[in-house]
Protein backbone atom coordinates (compact mmCIF):
# COMPACT_ATOMS: atom_id res chain seq x y z
CA UNK A 1 0.00 0.00 0.00
CA UNK A 2 1.31 3.37 -0.94
CA UNK A 3 0.03 6.50 0.74
CA UNK A 4 -0.55 9.13 -1.95
CA UNK A 5 -1.92 12.09 -0.05
CA UNK A 6 -5.12 13.63 1.13
CA UNK A 7 -8.12 14.79 -0.88
CA UNK A 8 -10.03 16.33 2.02
CA UNK A 9 -9.86 19.84 0.59
CA UNK A 10 -10.54 18.77 -3.02
CA UNK A 11 -13.71 16.70 -2.65
CA UNK A 12 -16.53 17.22 -0.18
CA UNK A 13 -16.65 13.66 1.07
CA UNK A 14 -19.27 14.43 3.73
CA UNK A 15 -21.59 15.43 0.90
CA UNK A 16 -20.82 12.22 -1.02
CA UNK A 17 -21.62 10.14 2.07
CA UNK A 18 -24.77 12.12 2.73
CA UNK A 19 -25.88 11.56 -0.86
CA UNK A 20 -25.24 7.80 -0.66
CA UNK A 21 -27.08 7.62 2.67
CA UNK A 22 -30.07 9.33 1.13
CA UNK A 23 -30.37 6.70 -1.61
CA UNK A 24 -32.37 3.56 -1.15
CA UNK A 25 -31.29 1.98 -4.41
CA UNK A 26 -27.64 1.17 -3.73
CA UNK A 27 -26.52 -2.26 -4.91
CA UNK A 28 -27.01 -4.69 -2.06
CA UNK A 29 -24.28 -7.29 -2.34
CA UNK A 30 -24.67 -10.75 -0.89
CA UNK A 31 -23.13 -14.07 -1.74
CA UNK A 32 -26.03 -14.61 -4.15
CA UNK A 33 -26.38 -11.18 -5.74
CA UNK A 34 -22.72 -10.70 -6.63
CA UNK A 35 -22.83 -13.83 -8.75
CA UNK A 36 -26.32 -13.13 -10.14
CA UNK A 37 -25.23 -9.69 -11.32
CA UNK A 38 -22.02 -10.96 -12.80
CA UNK A 39 -21.71 -11.39 -16.54
CA UNK A 40 -20.18 -14.77 -15.82
CA UNK A 41 -23.58 -16.00 -14.76
CA UNK A 42 -25.22 -14.66 -17.90
CA UNK A 43 -22.73 -16.04 -20.39
CA UNK A 44 -21.72 -19.13 -18.43
CA UNK A 45 -18.08 -18.09 -18.22
CA UNK A 46 -16.73 -21.00 -16.20
CA UNK A 47 -13.39 -19.37 -15.42
CA UNK A 48 -15.05 -16.27 -14.01
CA UNK A 49 -17.68 -18.28 -12.16
CA UNK A 50 -14.80 -20.32 -10.73
CA UNK A 51 -13.28 -17.18 -9.21
CA UNK A 52 -16.54 -16.34 -7.46
CA UNK A 53 -16.97 -19.92 -6.31
CA UNK A 54 -13.42 -19.96 -4.96
CA UNK A 55 -13.99 -16.84 -2.83
CA UNK A 56 -17.37 -18.02 -1.55
CA UNK A 57 -16.02 -21.54 -1.02
CA UNK A 58 -13.23 -20.16 1.18
CA UNK A 59 -15.82 -18.44 3.37
CA UNK A 60 -18.01 -21.52 3.49
CA UNK A 61 -15.08 -23.76 4.37
CA UNK A 62 -14.02 -21.41 7.18
CA UNK A 63 -17.51 -21.71 8.64
CA UNK A 64 -19.06 -18.33 7.85
CA UNK A 65 -22.80 -17.98 7.97
CA UNK A 66 -23.07 -16.73 4.40
CA UNK A 67 -26.41 -15.04 5.04
CA UNK A 68 -24.72 -12.61 7.46
CA UNK A 69 -22.41 -11.23 4.74
CA UNK A 70 -23.67 -8.18 2.92
CA UNK A 71 -22.62 -4.68 1.95
CA UNK A 72 -23.83 -1.90 -0.31
CA UNK A 73 -22.14 -0.25 -3.29
CA UNK A 74 -22.97 3.16 -4.76
CA UNK A 75 -21.90 4.23 -8.25
CA UNK A 76 -20.92 7.61 -9.72
CA UNK A 77 -23.43 8.98 -12.16
CA UNK A 78 -26.11 6.78 -10.63
CA UNK A 79 -26.00 7.28 -6.90
CA UNK A 80 -23.59 10.20 -6.47
CA UNK A 81 -22.30 12.85 -8.87
CA UNK A 82 -19.99 11.75 -11.68
CA UNK A 83 -17.85 14.82 -10.93
CA UNK A 84 -16.46 13.10 -7.85
CA UNK A 85 -15.04 10.33 -10.01
CA UNK A 86 -13.69 12.84 -12.54
CA UNK A 87 -11.90 14.89 -9.90
CA UNK A 88 -10.45 11.79 -8.25
CA UNK A 89 -9.33 10.51 -11.64
CA UNK A 90 -7.35 13.72 -12.17
CA UNK A 91 -5.81 13.53 -8.70
CA UNK A 92 -4.45 10.00 -9.17
CA UNK A 93 -3.81 10.57 -12.89
CA UNK A 94 -5.64 7.40 -13.92
CA UNK A 95 -8.66 6.63 -16.08
CA UNK A 96 -11.60 5.01 -14.30
CA UNK A 97 -12.91 1.55 -15.13
CA UNK A 98 -14.91 0.66 -12.06
CA UNK A 99 -15.55 3.18 -9.31
CA UNK A 100 -17.83 2.84 -6.31
CA UNK A 101 -18.43 3.76 -2.69
CA UNK A 102 -18.78 0.80 -0.33
CA UNK A 103 -20.95 0.85 2.77
CA UNK A 104 -20.61 -1.66 5.61
CA UNK A 105 -22.96 -1.46 8.56
CA UNK A 106 -22.02 -1.93 12.23
CA UNK A 107 -21.75 -5.58 13.19
CA UNK A 108 -21.01 -6.72 9.65
CA UNK A 109 -17.88 -8.24 8.18
CA UNK A 110 -16.95 -8.62 4.56
CA UNK A 111 -14.48 -11.48 4.89
CA UNK A 112 -11.19 -12.21 3.20
CA UNK A 113 -11.56 -11.93 -0.57
CA UNK A 114 -10.34 -10.29 -3.75
CA UNK A 115 -12.63 -8.34 -6.01
CA UNK A 116 -13.47 -10.60 -8.89
CA UNK A 117 -13.91 -8.36 -11.92
CA UNK A 118 -16.04 -9.48 -14.86
CA UNK A 119 -14.13 -7.46 -17.43
CA UNK A 120 -10.64 -8.09 -16.04
CA UNK A 121 -9.27 -9.97 -19.06
CA UNK A 122 -10.76 -7.54 -21.54
CA UNK A 123 -9.37 -4.56 -19.68
CA UNK A 124 -5.94 -6.13 -19.28
CA UNK A 125 -5.81 -6.71 -23.03
CA UNK A 126 -6.97 -3.18 -23.76
CA UNK A 127 -5.05 -1.19 -21.17
CA UNK A 128 -2.21 -3.32 -19.87
CA UNK A 129 -1.84 -3.19 -16.13
CA UNK A 130 -4.68 -2.01 -13.89
CA UNK A 131 -4.31 0.23 -10.84
CA UNK A 132 -6.49 0.40 -7.78
CA UNK A 133 -6.92 3.05 -5.12
CA UNK A 134 -8.92 3.35 -1.94
CA UNK A 135 -9.88 6.59 -0.27
CA UNK A 136 -10.94 6.90 3.38
CA UNK A 137 -13.89 9.20 2.86
CA UNK A 138 -15.43 9.32 6.29
CA UNK A 139 -14.11 11.05 9.37
CA UNK A 140 -11.98 8.81 11.60
CA UNK A 141 -14.37 6.32 13.18
CA UNK A 142 -13.61 4.03 16.09
CA UNK A 143 -13.61 0.27 15.51
CA UNK A 144 -14.08 0.37 11.75
CA UNK A 145 -11.34 -1.19 9.63
CA UNK A 146 -10.34 -2.26 6.17
CA UNK A 147 -7.66 -4.95 6.11
CA UNK A 148 -5.07 -6.15 3.65
CA UNK A 149 -2.62 -8.99 4.13
CA UNK A 150 0.04 -6.70 5.55
CA UNK A 151 -1.78 -3.51 6.47
CA UNK A 152 -4.83 -2.17 8.16
CA UNK A 153 -6.65 1.08 7.45
CA UNK A 154 -7.91 2.47 10.73
CA UNK A 155 -8.71 5.92 12.00
CA UNK A 156 -7.28 7.53 8.88
CA UNK A 157 -7.85 11.16 8.06
CA UNK A 158 -10.87 11.89 5.92
CA UNK A 159 -9.65 12.00 2.33
CA UNK A 160 -6.51 9.85 2.68
CA UNK A 161 -5.73 7.93 -0.53
CA UNK A 162 -3.78 4.70 -0.81
CA UNK A 163 -2.69 2.81 -3.90
CA UNK A 164 -2.95 -0.95 -3.64
CA UNK A 165 0.11 -3.11 -4.30
CA UNK A 166 -2.00 -5.02 -6.83
CA UNK A 167 -5.60 -4.52 -7.97
CA UNK A 168 -6.12 -8.17 -7.01
CA UNK A 169 -4.98 -7.75 -3.40
CA UNK A 170 -6.91 -9.79 -0.89
CA UNK A 171 -8.76 -7.62 1.60
CA UNK A 172 -11.60 -7.60 4.09
CA UNK A 173 -13.61 -5.13 6.12
CA UNK A 174 -15.18 -5.13 9.56
CA UNK A 175 -17.24 -2.60 11.40
CA UNK A 176 -17.45 -2.91 15.18
CA UNK A 177 -18.28 0.75 15.68
CA UNK A 178 -21.29 2.99 15.85
CA UNK A 179 -21.42 4.43 12.33
CA UNK A 180 -21.65 2.83 8.88
CA UNK A 181 -18.29 2.51 7.17
CA UNK A 182 -17.59 4.20 3.83
CA UNK A 183 -14.69 3.86 1.39
CA UNK A 184 -14.32 5.18 -2.15
CA UNK A 185 -12.81 2.61 -4.53
CA UNK A 186 -11.23 3.30 -7.89
CA UNK A 187 -10.07 0.66 -10.37
CA UNK A 188 -8.53 2.11 -13.50
CA UNK A 189 -5.52 2.34 -15.74
CA UNK A 190 -2.72 4.79 -16.41
CA UNK B 1 -0.34 2.00 24.49
CA UNK B 2 3.10 0.88 25.46
CA UNK B 3 4.89 -2.13 24.00
CA UNK B 4 6.33 -4.21 26.82
CA UNK B 5 8.07 -7.02 24.95
CA UNK B 6 7.55 -10.53 23.68
CA UNK B 7 6.97 -13.56 25.87
CA UNK B 8 6.84 -16.34 23.30
CA UNK B 9 10.16 -17.68 24.59
CA UNK B 10 8.71 -18.34 28.05
CA UNK B 11 5.15 -19.43 27.21
CA UNK B 12 4.18 -21.91 24.51
CA UNK B 13 1.09 -20.11 23.25
CA UNK B 14 0.40 -22.69 20.53
CA UNK B 15 0.03 -25.30 23.24
CA UNK B 16 -2.28 -23.04 25.26
CA UNK B 17 -4.46 -22.39 22.20
CA UNK B 18 -4.55 -26.08 21.31
CA UNK B 19 -5.76 -26.90 24.82
CA UNK B 20 -8.56 -24.31 24.53
CA UNK B 21 -9.65 -25.56 21.12
CA UNK B 22 -11.18 -28.65 22.68
CA UNK B 23 -12.83 -26.89 25.64
CA UNK B 24 -16.17 -25.29 26.28
CA UNK B 25 -15.56 -21.63 27.25
CA UNK B 26 -16.23 -20.58 30.86
CA UNK B 27 -18.86 -18.28 29.42
CA UNK B 28 -19.82 -16.42 26.28
CA UNK B 29 -19.67 -12.64 26.18
CA UNK B 30 -21.14 -10.15 26.59
CA UNK B 31 -21.90 -11.02 30.18
CA UNK B 32 -23.87 -7.83 30.86
CA UNK B 33 -26.97 -6.51 29.22
CA UNK B 34 -28.99 -3.32 29.05
CA UNK B 35 -30.55 -2.45 32.38
CA UNK B 36 -28.11 -4.42 34.56
CA UNK B 37 -27.60 -1.30 36.64
CA UNK B 38 -23.82 -1.24 36.69
CA UNK B 39 -22.29 2.25 36.61
CA UNK B 40 -21.03 3.03 33.11
CA UNK B 41 -22.74 0.11 31.40
CA UNK B 42 -25.31 2.30 29.68
CA UNK B 43 -22.49 4.08 27.80
CA UNK B 44 -21.84 0.79 26.05
CA UNK B 45 -25.37 -0.58 25.71
CA UNK B 46 -26.73 2.76 24.47
CA UNK B 47 -24.07 2.92 21.77
CA UNK B 48 -24.70 -0.65 20.67
CA UNK B 49 -28.41 0.09 20.49
CA UNK B 50 -27.83 3.23 18.40
CA UNK B 51 -25.61 1.23 16.06
CA UNK B 52 -28.07 -1.64 15.77
CA UNK B 53 -25.56 -4.13 17.14
CA UNK B 54 -27.10 -7.39 18.33
CA UNK B 55 -25.72 -10.41 20.13
CA UNK B 56 -25.61 -13.76 18.36
CA UNK B 57 -28.52 -14.86 20.57
CA UNK B 58 -30.55 -11.96 19.19
CA UNK B 59 -29.60 -12.89 15.63
CA UNK B 60 -26.57 -10.58 15.39
CA UNK B 61 -22.82 -11.06 15.31
CA UNK B 62 -21.76 -9.82 18.76
CA UNK B 63 -20.23 -12.77 20.57
CA UNK B 64 -16.96 -13.88 22.08
CA UNK B 65 -15.76 -16.84 24.11
CA UNK B 66 -14.14 -16.38 27.52
CA UNK B 67 -11.54 -18.77 28.92
CA UNK B 68 -10.45 -18.12 32.48
CA UNK B 69 -7.11 -18.65 34.20
CA UNK B 70 -7.33 -21.46 36.73
CA UNK B 71 -10.40 -22.89 35.01
CA UNK B 72 -9.65 -23.24 31.31
CA UNK B 73 -5.89 -22.85 31.40
CA UNK B 74 -3.29 -23.29 34.06
CA UNK B 75 -2.78 -20.51 36.58
CA UNK B 76 0.98 -20.96 36.07
CA UNK B 77 0.57 -19.30 32.66
CA UNK B 78 -0.96 -16.21 34.29
CA UNK B 79 1.72 -16.17 37.00
CA UNK B 80 4.54 -16.50 34.50
CA UNK B 81 3.08 -13.68 32.45
CA UNK B 82 2.58 -11.47 35.52
CA UNK B 83 6.20 -11.97 36.50
CA UNK B 84 7.35 -11.15 32.96
CA UNK B 85 5.50 -7.82 32.89
CA UNK B 86 6.39 -7.01 36.49
CA UNK B 87 3.12 -7.11 38.37
CA UNK B 88 2.92 -8.86 41.74
CA UNK B 89 -0.83 -9.34 41.88
CA UNK B 90 -3.63 -9.40 39.39
CA UNK B 91 -7.39 -9.33 39.71
CA UNK B 92 -8.47 -10.80 36.45
CA UNK B 93 -6.91 -12.96 33.74
CA UNK B 94 -8.60 -14.47 30.71
CA UNK B 95 -8.18 -15.45 27.12
CA UNK B 96 -10.82 -14.23 24.71
CA UNK B 97 -11.67 -15.98 21.50
CA UNK B 98 -13.49 -14.28 18.66
CA UNK B 99 -14.71 -16.74 16.11
CA UNK B 100 -14.89 -15.90 12.44
CA UNK B 101 -17.45 -13.26 11.52
CA UNK B 102 -17.98 -12.32 15.16
CA UNK B 103 -17.37 -9.08 17.02
CA UNK B 104 -16.58 -7.71 20.38
CA UNK B 105 -17.76 -4.24 19.33
CA UNK B 106 -16.62 -0.91 20.66
CA UNK B 107 -16.88 -1.01 24.47
CA UNK B 108 -15.01 -0.78 27.70
CA UNK B 109 -14.92 -3.64 30.19
CA UNK B 110 -17.54 -2.67 32.73
CA UNK B 111 -16.96 -4.77 35.84
CA UNK B 112 -19.54 -5.98 38.37
CA UNK B 113 -17.44 -4.28 41.02
CA UNK B 114 -17.06 -1.03 39.09
CA UNK B 115 -17.77 1.32 42.00
CA UNK B 116 -14.85 -0.01 44.06
CA UNK B 117 -12.52 -0.55 41.12
CA UNK B 118 -12.98 2.95 39.79
CA UNK B 119 -11.38 4.33 42.97
CA UNK B 120 -8.18 2.36 42.50
CA UNK B 121 -5.20 3.96 40.82
CA UNK B 122 -2.82 1.00 41.01
CA UNK B 123 -4.35 -1.19 38.32
CA UNK B 124 -2.27 -1.99 35.24
CA UNK B 125 -3.73 -3.80 32.25
CA UNK B 126 -1.92 -5.75 29.56
CA UNK B 127 -2.80 -7.82 26.55
CA UNK B 128 -0.80 -10.35 24.58
CA UNK B 129 -1.23 -11.50 20.98
CA UNK B 130 -1.06 -15.23 21.51
CA UNK B 131 -2.03 -16.44 18.05
CA UNK B 132 0.20 -16.26 15.03
CA UNK B 133 -0.53 -13.28 12.75
CA UNK B 134 -3.52 -13.95 10.50
CA UNK B 135 -5.54 -11.94 8.03
CA UNK B 136 -8.65 -10.42 9.57
CA UNK B 137 -7.63 -10.67 13.24
CA UNK B 138 -7.93 -7.18 14.70
CA UNK B 139 -7.76 -5.59 18.11
CA UNK B 140 -8.42 -1.90 18.49
CA UNK B 141 -7.68 0.06 21.65
CA UNK B 142 -8.76 3.69 21.43
CA UNK B 143 -7.18 5.03 18.22
CA UNK B 144 -4.61 2.23 17.87
CA UNK B 145 -5.08 -0.81 15.70
CA UNK B 146 -3.17 -4.03 16.42
CA UNK B 147 -2.89 -6.16 13.34
CA UNK B 148 -0.40 -8.77 12.20
CA UNK B 149 1.34 -8.63 15.57
CA UNK B 150 3.98 -11.31 16.14
CA UNK B 151 2.91 -14.11 18.49
CA UNK B 152 3.76 -13.20 22.09
CA UNK B 153 3.73 -9.40 21.69
CA UNK B 154 2.65 -7.61 24.87
CA UNK B 155 1.19 -4.13 25.29
CA UNK B 156 0.20 -2.18 28.37
CA UNK B 157 -3.07 -0.25 28.16
CA UNK B 158 -3.50 3.42 29.06
CA UNK B 159 -6.24 2.32 31.47
CA UNK B 160 -8.22 -0.73 32.56
CA UNK B 161 -11.27 1.06 31.20
CA UNK B 162 -9.91 2.03 27.79
CA UNK B 163 -12.46 1.68 24.99
CA UNK B 164 -11.63 -1.16 22.64
CA UNK B 165 -12.98 -3.65 20.12
CA UNK B 166 -12.04 -7.00 18.64
CA UNK B 167 -13.08 -8.34 15.27
CA UNK B 168 -12.47 -11.34 13.12
CA UNK B 169 -13.05 -11.17 9.37
CA UNK B 170 -10.44 -13.84 8.70
CA UNK B 171 -10.54 -17.58 8.29
CA UNK B 172 -9.46 -18.85 11.73
CA UNK B 173 -10.44 -18.07 15.38
CA UNK B 174 -8.64 -15.15 17.03
CA UNK B 175 -7.22 -15.49 20.55
CA UNK B 176 -6.07 -12.75 22.94
CA UNK B 177 -4.62 -13.03 26.44
CA UNK B 178 -5.72 -10.31 28.89
CA UNK B 179 -4.68 -9.51 32.44
CA UNK B 180 -5.14 -6.71 34.96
Amino acid sequence: MLYLGNTGDMIDWDEVIKTCQSRNDGDRNTVNTVVDRSEADAVGDQKLLGYYRQVIGTWEQAGYNLSEIYWYDYYPGTHFPQDVCNIFSKIVEAKPLRVFVSEVFPGVVVPYHWDVEDKEEQWLQQYGNLVRYVCCIDKPRFASVMLFDKECLYYNKQGDIFQWDSYRDYHSAANGGEHPQYYFHFLGYK
Amino acid sequence: MKRIGNCSHIIDWDEVINSLDTQVPAYIGPSHKEGDGIPGLDQVTDMWKRAGLKTANQGGTVEWDMFLAGINFDMSIANKFAEFVGIEKFNSCWISRINIGRFSPWHWDVHDNEVELSCRKDIRRFHCHIGKPAHGHVLIVEDKCFYNQPQGEIYEWPSRTSWHAGMNCGLTPKYLFNIW
